[in-house]
Order: C-alpha cells, then sequence, then structure tokens
C-alpha cells in the first residue's frame, strides 16, 4: 500500500442515520473507503446493505428525514462534509457526477434531451454559447452511442428505450467531465445485452477519459467483470474490501463466501433449487451488538455476538471484518 | 364518529370550521327564540337604522331588523342545501351503481348525461331554468340537486367498480348471496361513506348558489329572508346604508368559510384520497 | 400518432354530444314555459294578429319535432333568432357584449396565476411552515367566500369607503388605461377563488414532482435549485394547473355575471340578467347557450394542449393527465 496512487476520494469512519417511525435508523455505521484516480470500484451488496445511501452520502443529497452524517469524506482533499451547500452544488456535476438506478423515471419527461443536456453545461461553463453547448452535447450523446444523435437529441426521453435512456444519462453525467462518476445500480432496470453494452461502455469511457467510477450493484459477477477494486457491504458495514482478483478467488468473509455460492447457483442450474443465505438483514433501528452478521452466518462463534470484529489483513489491500480472518501464509505477490 | 370529530378539532382549521358550523346550525334551530323581532315586521319609520340596542345589526329599507332576517334567513340557507344535496346524494347513488352494473352501452348514456349536465355551469343552468320556469323554493331545490347528481354520480360509479369485483363479494356470491342483496348489504354502505364526505363539501358550494340566485332576483321569492335578497337589497341601497350589505356578506362569508374548512377537515379526517379541486 | 388522432377525435364527438344535449335541455326547457310564449314577448295588451305573426315567426305552431329540427337547424347555421323587443339578430347582441366577457375572464385569470402561483410556489419551497399555513388559510378563504360577496365588498372598501378607484362600468369612449382601471375590481372579485385554488395545486403537484426521481437527478447534476423549482418542476406542475384553468375560465363565464351587474359592465352575463327580468327568453337562450358552448369548447381545447405540454400523451393518449 506504500506507493499507492494518490487517492481521489477518502471515506472514513462514515456513519449516517434517518429518523423513521420507528426510530432511528442506521443506514450506515463506520464506512471508510478509499479510490485511486482512474479506477473503478465496485460496491456489492443485497438492498439494504446501504450501498445507494453511500452513493447519495457523497453527493449530499440526501432525504429531509437525515437524522446524523459524521466521519470524514474528502475528494481531492477538499471535505464534502463540511462544503457550504452553494460549493456543494457547484461540485456536484462538475467533479462528482452520478447516474441513477431507473432510466426510465430519471429523466425530466416534460423536456429534450437538448435542454436537458443545455442546462446541465450552462452553470458549468457560463460563457459557452448555446450552440456551443449544443454541440459538445451531441458529441458526447455521439462518443455513449446513441445512432443519430444530431438529429435525436431533439427528442424527449419517453421516444428511447431504457438503454438508450441509460446512454443519455451517463452522456449527461459525463458532459462536465467530473472526476469520480458514482453508478448506482445502472443496469439493473435492464435486460442482460443491454446491461453487457452498459458495462462495457463504462469500461471504454473510463479508459478514455480517465473518469473514476463507483460502481454501485448487488451483482457479483458484473462488480467481478468490471471493477479494479471490491467493497463488500452488509446491513451498513463494509465487511470485506480488496482487490476484485484476489476478493473473488479468496472470499474472506463468510457473508461474501455465502454471496458468491448463491450467484454461482443462480447461475449454474436456474431452475434448480437456489442456494440462499438463511436468515434477515436485521432491523437497523435496532441494531444487535456483536457482529452484524452473526445472526445469519455458518460459522458464529460465541466471541461474534459479544464484540463487533475489526477489519483484518487477508492479503495485501484485502480485508475482512471477520474473526476467522487471518493472513494469508504466502508472502505477498509483487506488485505488477 | 367521536374519533372523526376528535381529528376535526384537532386541526386547527377544522376546530374554526366546526365551531362556525354550529353557530350556523343553531342560529338555524333557535331563530324563533333568538331572534329580536319578526322577521317581516315593516317599521317604515325606522328605516336604514344602523346598529342599535334595539336593532343589533340595524334595520333595511322597509324598517325590518336585519338580524331577525338573517337569523331566518339561516334556515332557508341551510334548508336548500340540505335537501337538494339529500336529494342529489340518493339519485347519484342509485345512479353511480346503476351504472357499475348496467351494460356498458347504457352505462355510456348515463355518463354522457352526467357530462351533459355537468356542461352547464351549475350557476348557468340554474339560471337558465328559473328564467324559463319561474322563480320557486322547490323549483331551485330540484335544479340544484340536478346539477349536482354527477358530482356524486361519477364517485358512487367509480367505488362500486372498485368494489364489484372485490374478493369478499365474489365469496358471497358463490355463498348465492343475491345481487340485491349484495348491492343493499355491502355496495351501498360502502359507497356512501366517500359520499357523505362530498356531500358536506357541497353545502358552501350550494349555499353560494342560493344566495346567488336569490340575490340576482330569481331565487326564493321575497320577502322570505334569504341571504342574496337581503345582498341585493343591500347592495341597491348602499348609499343609504351600508349596514345590509355588510352584514349580509357577513352571514354568508362566516357561513360558507364554516362549512368549507369542517368540509375539508372531514375529509381529511376519513379519507385524503378523496382531494378533489375545485 | 395515430394514437394521438384518435384522442383527438374521440374527445371532438364527446364535446358534439354534449353540445347536442345541451342544446336539447335547453330546447326542452321552453317547452315548459308557463303561458304562451308569444304573448309573455308582446305583453298582455298586444293584437291577435301580432301574436299570430310571432307565433310563426318563432314556429310556436309547429309540431315539437319540426320544432326541435328548427332549432338546431337555426343554431348550426349561426343564427340565434332575432330579438322581439330591439328587431336586433340575437348572435349580434351576443357578440356586441362578448369581448367586456372575454376580456374580464382573461384578467380574472391573469391575475389568479400572476398570484396564485408564485404562493403556490413559496408553500412548496417552504412546506410546514408559518409562510406555508397562512398561505393555506388564505387559500381556502378565497375559495369559501362567495365572489359576489368579495364584489360588494370591494365597492365598499374601495369606492364608497376608499374612494379610490373608478369603479362602475366601462368606458365606451375611454382609453386603454381608463378600461384596464375599471377591469380592476371586477376582475379581482372574480380572481379572488382561483388565486386559492391555484395556489393550492401548484403546491401539492408541486410536492408531488419534487419528490421524484428526475428531480434528483438534476440535484446530482448540479443544476441550481431555482431553475430545478421555477424550471423543471414547474413545468411538470402545470400539467394538471392547466386543467383546472380551462375548467376555470368555463366557471368564470357563468360567475362573471355577477360581476357584471355589481360594476355595471355590459357583458354576456349582464345580457342575460336583463333578458331574464323583461321575460325575454329567447335571448336568455341564446345567451346560455353561448356560455355552455365557450365552456365545453374551452374544455376542449384545454384537454387538446394537454399534449403540447406533456409530450408523453403524444404517444399514451389520454390516460396520463393527473387531473386532480
Amino acid at each position: 500500500m506504500s506507493n499507492a496512487p494518490p487517492s481521489l476520494l477518502t471515506v472514513r469512519d462514515l456513519s449516517v442515520s434517518f429518523a423513521t417511525t420507528r426510530g432511528e435508523a442506521k443506514v450506515l455505521r463506520g464506512v471508510s473507503l478509499d479510490m485511486a484516480r482512474g479506477q473503478i470500484v465496485g460496491v456489492v451488496g443485497e438492498s439494504g446493505s446501504g450501498k445507494s445511501t453511500l452513493a447519495t452520502a457523497l453527493l449530499r443529497l440526501m432525504p429531509g428525514n437525515l437524522l446524523r452524517m459524521t466521519g470524514e469524506m474528502a475528494l481531492d482533499g477538499t471535505d464534502l462534509l463540511t462544503l457550504s451547500p452553494a460549493r456543494m452544488r457547484a461540485l456536484r456535476g462538475a467533479r462528482i457526477s452520478m447516474i441513477f438506478q431507473d432510466p426510465m423515471s430519471a429523466l425530466n419527461p416534460v423536456f429534450s434531451i437538448r435542454t436537458l443536456m443545455t442546462d446541465v453545461q450552462r452553470a458549468k461553463t457560463p460563457g459557452a454559447s448555446r450552440a456551443q453547448m449544443h454541440a459538445r452535447a451531441v458529441a458526447m450523446l455521439d462518443k455513449v452511442g446513441i445512432p443519430d444523435a444530431a438529429e435525436r437529441i431533439r427528442d424527449y426521453p419517453h421516444q428511447f428505450s431504457g438503454g438508450m435512456r441509460q446512454r443519455i444519462m451517463i452522456a449527461m453525467a459525463l458532459l462536465t467531465e467530473p472526476d469520480l462518476l458514482i453508478a448506482d445500480e445502472p443496469t439493473t432496470a435492464l435486460d442482460v445485452t443491454i446491461e453487457a453494452q452498459i458495462v462495457r461502455l463504462l469500461e471504454a469511457l473510463r479508459d478514455n477519459t480517465g473518469v473514476s467510477i463507483l460502481f454501485i450493484s448487488h451483482s457479483l459477477g458484473l462488480v467481478a467483470e468490471l471493477c479494479d477494486q471490491v467493497v463488500v457491504m452488509y446491513a451498513g458495514t463494509v465487511v470485506e474490501s480488496g482487490p476484485a482478483d484476489a476478493l473473488f478467488a479468496r472470499p474472506a468473509h463468510p457473508y461474501t463466501q455465502a454471496l458468491l455460492a448463491c450467484e454461482q447457483s443462480t447461475r449454474d442450474q436456474s431452475d434448480a433449487k437456489l442456494v440462499v443465505i438463511p436468515g434477515e438483514v436485521p432491523d437497523l433501528t435496532r441494531v444487535p451488538t456483536g457482529c452484524i452478521f452473526a445472526g445469519r452466518c455458518a460459522h458464529v462463534m460465541p466471541e461474534c455476538r459479544a464484540q463487533v470484529p475489526a477489519l483484518r489483513s487477508a492479503g495485501p489491500g484485502h480485508r475482512a471484518a471477520c474473526f476467522l480472518v487471518q493472513a494469508p501464509s504466502q508472502p505477498p505477490e509483487a506488485a505488477p | 364518529m367521536t374519533a372523526t370529530l376528535a381529528r376535526i378539532w384537532g386541526s386547527g382549521t377544522g376546530r374554526l370550521g366546526l365551531v362556525l358550523v354550529v353557530l350556523v346550525v343553531l342560529g338555524a334551530l333557535l331563530a324563533p327564540l333568538i331572534a329580536p323581532h319578526d322577521p317581516n315586521q315593516i317599521a317604515v319609520m325606522n328605516r336604514f337604522s344602523g346598529p342599535t340596542l334595539q336593532n343589533p345589526l340595524g334595520t333595511d329599507q322597509l324598517g325590518r331588523d336585519i338580524f331577525s332576517r338573517l337569523l331566518y334567513g339561516t334556515r332557508i340557507a341551510l334548508g336548500v342545501s340540505i335537501l337538494s344535496i339529500l336529494i342529489a346524494f340518493v339519485a347519484g347513488l342509485l345512479l353511480g351503481i346503476a351504472a357499475a352494473y348496467l351494460p356498458p352501452r347504457l352505462e355510456r348514456v348515463i355518463l354522457i348525461i352526467f357530462d351533459i349536465i355537468s356542461s352547464f355551469p351549475s350557476l348557468v343552468l340554474a339560471l337558465a331554468v328559473v328564467a324559463l320556469l319561474g322563480p320557486g323554493l322547490w323549483k331551485i331545490i330540484l335544479i340544484v340537486s340536478v346539477t349536482l347528481v354527477p358530482h356524486f354520480g361519477r364517485v358512487a360509479r367509480a367505488q362500486t367498480l372498485a368494489l364489484k369485483n372485490s374478493p369478499f363479494l365474489e365469496a358471497e356470491r358463490v355463498l348465492g348471496a343475491s345481487p340485491a342483496r349484495l348491492v343493499l348489504v355491502h355496495i351501498v354502505p360502502n359507497v356512501s361513506g366517500p359520499l357523505v364526505v362530498l356531500a358536506s363539501m357541497d353545502i358552501p358550494v350550494v349555499i353560494a348558489i342560493e344566495a346567488g340566485l336569490s340575490f340576482l332576483g330569481v331565487g326564493v321569492p321575497p320577502p322570505s329572508p334569504s341571504w342574496g335578497t337581503l345582498l341585493n337589497d343591500g347592495y341597491a341601497y348602499l348609499d343609504q346604508s351600508i349596514w345590509m350589505a355588510v352584514f349580509a356578506g357577513l352571514a354568508l362569508t362566516i357561513a360558507t368559510l364554516g362549512f368549507t374548512l369542517f368540509g375539508e377537515a372531514l375529509r381529511d379526517a376519513v379519507d385524503p384520497k378523496l382531494r378533489t379541486e375545485p | 400518432m395515430s394514437d394521438t388522432m384518435r384522442y383527438v377525435i374521440s374527445r371532438i364527438i364527446t364535446t358534439v354530444l354534449v353540445l347536442f344535449g345541451a342544446m336539447l335541455v335547453l330546447f326542452s326547457l321552453t317547452l315548459f314555459v308557463p303561458g304562451d310564449p308569444a304573448r309573455v314577448l308582446l305583453g298582455p295588451r298586444a293584437s291577435p294578429e301580432a301574436l299570430q305573426a310571432l307565433s310563426e315567426r318563432m314556429g310556436l305552431d309547429l309540431p315539437i319535432y319540426a320544432q326541435v329540427g328548427r332549432f338546431f337547424g337555426n343554431v348550426l347555421r349561426g343564427d340565434l333568432g332575432v330579438d322581439v323587443i330591439s328587431g336586433r339578430p340575437i348572435l349580434n347582441m351576443v357578440m356586441d357584449v362578448l369581448p367586456y366577457t372575454i376580456a374580464l375572464t382573461f384578467a380574472a385569470i391573469g391575475i389568479a396565476v400572476a398570484i396564485g402561483v408564485p404562493l403556490g410556489c413559496y408553500a412548496a419551497t417552504h412546506p410546514n411552515t408559518v409562510g406555508d399555513r397562512i398561505t393555506a388559510v388564505i387559500s381556502v378563504g378565497f375559495i369559501a367566500i362567495p365572489n359576489f360577496v368579495v364584489a360588494i365588498y370591494l365597492v365598499l372598501i374601495f369606492s364608497i369607503w376608499l374612494n379610490w378607484f373608478p369603479v362602475l362600468g366601462v368606458s365606451r369612449t375611454g382609453g386603454f388605461w381608463d378600461q384596464l382601471v375599471r377591469l380592476v375590481l371586477p376582475a379581482t372579485s372574480l380572481a379572488l377563488g382561483w388565486i386559492g385554488y391555484i395556489a393550492r395545486l401548484v403546491r401539492s403537484s408541486l410536492l408531488e414532482v419534487l419528490n421524484e426521481n428526475f428531480i434528483r437527478t438534476s440535484r446530482a447534476y448540479g443544476i441550481s435549485e431555482n431553475r430545478i423549482v421555477y424550471k423543471y418542476a414547474l413545468k411538470n406542475a402545470a400539467i394538471p394547473t392547466v386543467a383546472i384553468l380551462g375548467l376555470g375560465v368555463g366557471r368564470l363565464l357563468g360567475g362573471a355575471i355577477f360581476a357584471e351587474i355589481i360594476f355595471a359592465r355590459p357583458g354576456i352575463g349582464s345580457l342575460i340578467y336583463a333578458a331574464i327580468n323583461t321575460r325575454n327568453y329567447p335571448v336568455v337562450q341564446a345567451g346560455v347557450l353561448v356560455v355552455v358552448f365557450l365552456f365545453v369548447v374551452t374544455n376542449l381545447l384545454v384537454d387538446l394542449s394537454y399534449s403540447k405540454l406533456d409530450p408523453r400523451m403524444s404517444r399514451r393518449g389520454g390516460t396520463g393527465g393527473r387531473m386532480p
């Protein structure tokens, strides 16, 4: 880790809680994350793991019932938590941008693509003329693979398919050349072939523009395919993180192992009995003491219920929050 | 019932509405006890008097006591609204349920009739009918109820359609309940709930229509002290005395504001989904 | 495209049906007029010859089905009959006063939008604050009070008490400015209730829209909050508001009668009112028919203009309108 590239995004001990009718829901608890420039980092977890909350927290686009938000988040040394609302807004779109899960509802239906894409630029490049902004928008649509972009920019969102809309959203997000693109389950609402196209597009964009991508997904397979680094989240905490190849080759946390087994079984025998993780995600308004996964873990030990296991090293850059984790015996492999 | 009233009392505007409604209803019920004078007693020597101890709100162009006339006017306002809404309620309920059960062709006819009635602004329809057929208390009640029927009928139809295929009615049908029993025992009570809320929200509308027609001189015939007639008299003699216009307007405002606030609080307490505007 | 056409055609057919129905209602009413209509019009001292002539001219001696046919034929040709009292075509009488009513209606709608929309925006962007509550109370007050009471109070306050505005009448000779000043109070009396409706409607639809996913998208791209509310969300919220405004124009045409009488303005309302007082029922019938026609046609136009505002409608047809 000593000669790692300078970090673009650093999250330290981020905790977020919301007011609900049943009390304070601690949706994120002590989440830490590092992201280098030009990397694609995957965040995986079931629904309710807090991965989408993490995404919106980075942009500080929190719903009105936000109760507490503590810790540190810094982009290139800029503290995102203490930034004034006005400066945070200036930073959104310009340095961090985001694409959303459901492209059907994420684009305003009563404006043409041109209007939407012009307005995104307007705030960031005040000097640009209408024609310049139009030309840039068309070029960007072209880049993300919208055929006949010069014509179709006049159309409205409902006139595009789901995959095309997601491409449009990616184009909007990249118009202002952000350093970081947060992709919150961008392919969940799309079918498999479109999903593959979008994933390849993201990869190509990273290679061409150098944008870093925080890729949030519930699919380990997608993350394995696309990402350099992986963060596994469970019930609001990071249970395992590390380089994608190491993590998928030797998953260290029982939760990651179970998740992998589930996905394997879905892929191999689509109609046979699925492997599922027994039990339910804990109620985040009543977080139990000890390891958050203890209730569903196949290897649970008495100490798991008594105290929260810290993240331990499971290899170079690879860490997992489990008492069973031991550093691998073989010496760390040489950095490529 | 008490729970609903408690919720209405709990919202600030609902409480104001409830107080005003109770005032208006008490005024109507107790008019003979409270009124200091006979509402039609003429005292020409004492015309256009301002508020005095003897005539708390002054007198009109014939020296009649404005306070007493307004009190009796409450009975006209409430009587016309309650009767016409009751008629529209029953007719709308029956037509709406019928529309939901009749074959599509007949349902279409009923809906077109509703559309035709709603295509007249209600005041204009009432105006046309009264202008052609001549004024009269019952005519007004009948016309106003006709203009309100589509309002109740559409909601009744929608509610019936939603209920018609619900599992619990299906079960009853399987058990051999007759269609008449189904409608009477299950549909009518379930559909009536939302209609009661609509009815309460229509009261201020009808009060305004009745007063408006009387203001135009085609409403409740004189010497009945309709608020609209009083307001028109007040307007006609504005240069002699402003009190008639001021207090007749105030009475109308208290009643319509009270019933509006009460109706909205009732809707919010019972079924917020019924929000419709205007 | 064919979906759009089908929707437009079905709306037009319904409108025509409704108009025919309204004409039928208006015609049937004349059958119930007590007494001989010709005598009512000419008065008790008319000669039998004059009565006979008028009856024939009005077609009163024809069988009912022929009278219906005559009535419909005349109306469809734009012939609303001739006024017995002045001898002028009724259509001309209506057309003379219609501009005053339309000016009044649009002035009222204009005032209602100019005040109601900002009030609604303020309330929606400050939900559950004191300002929001005050707006809600003002709105319901405006909605509840009948417009003729408002009109009379306006006369009381501004012309009798403060002596500010030249309140009554229109100046047929006066300049534009004079016309405008005389329009202020009548239009305000009509607008007040609509300010309330519009403020409430804009508030609720704006609050709903501001929770939509696409608003979060705009925020994520750093678009300023003002642009988000007043450009992005307001256009979405405008769709149900326009529907209400369509209804508003129709209702205002009916409500304008009070403003016209109280402020002594010419207009279709005061034409009908004067005709009622002289029992001149062909004029009443024609006036009401024109009001209904304007009402129904406005509603049709508003429905069709939806597709302009909401691009989704041109695909989906008439189902997507979020009428409250």
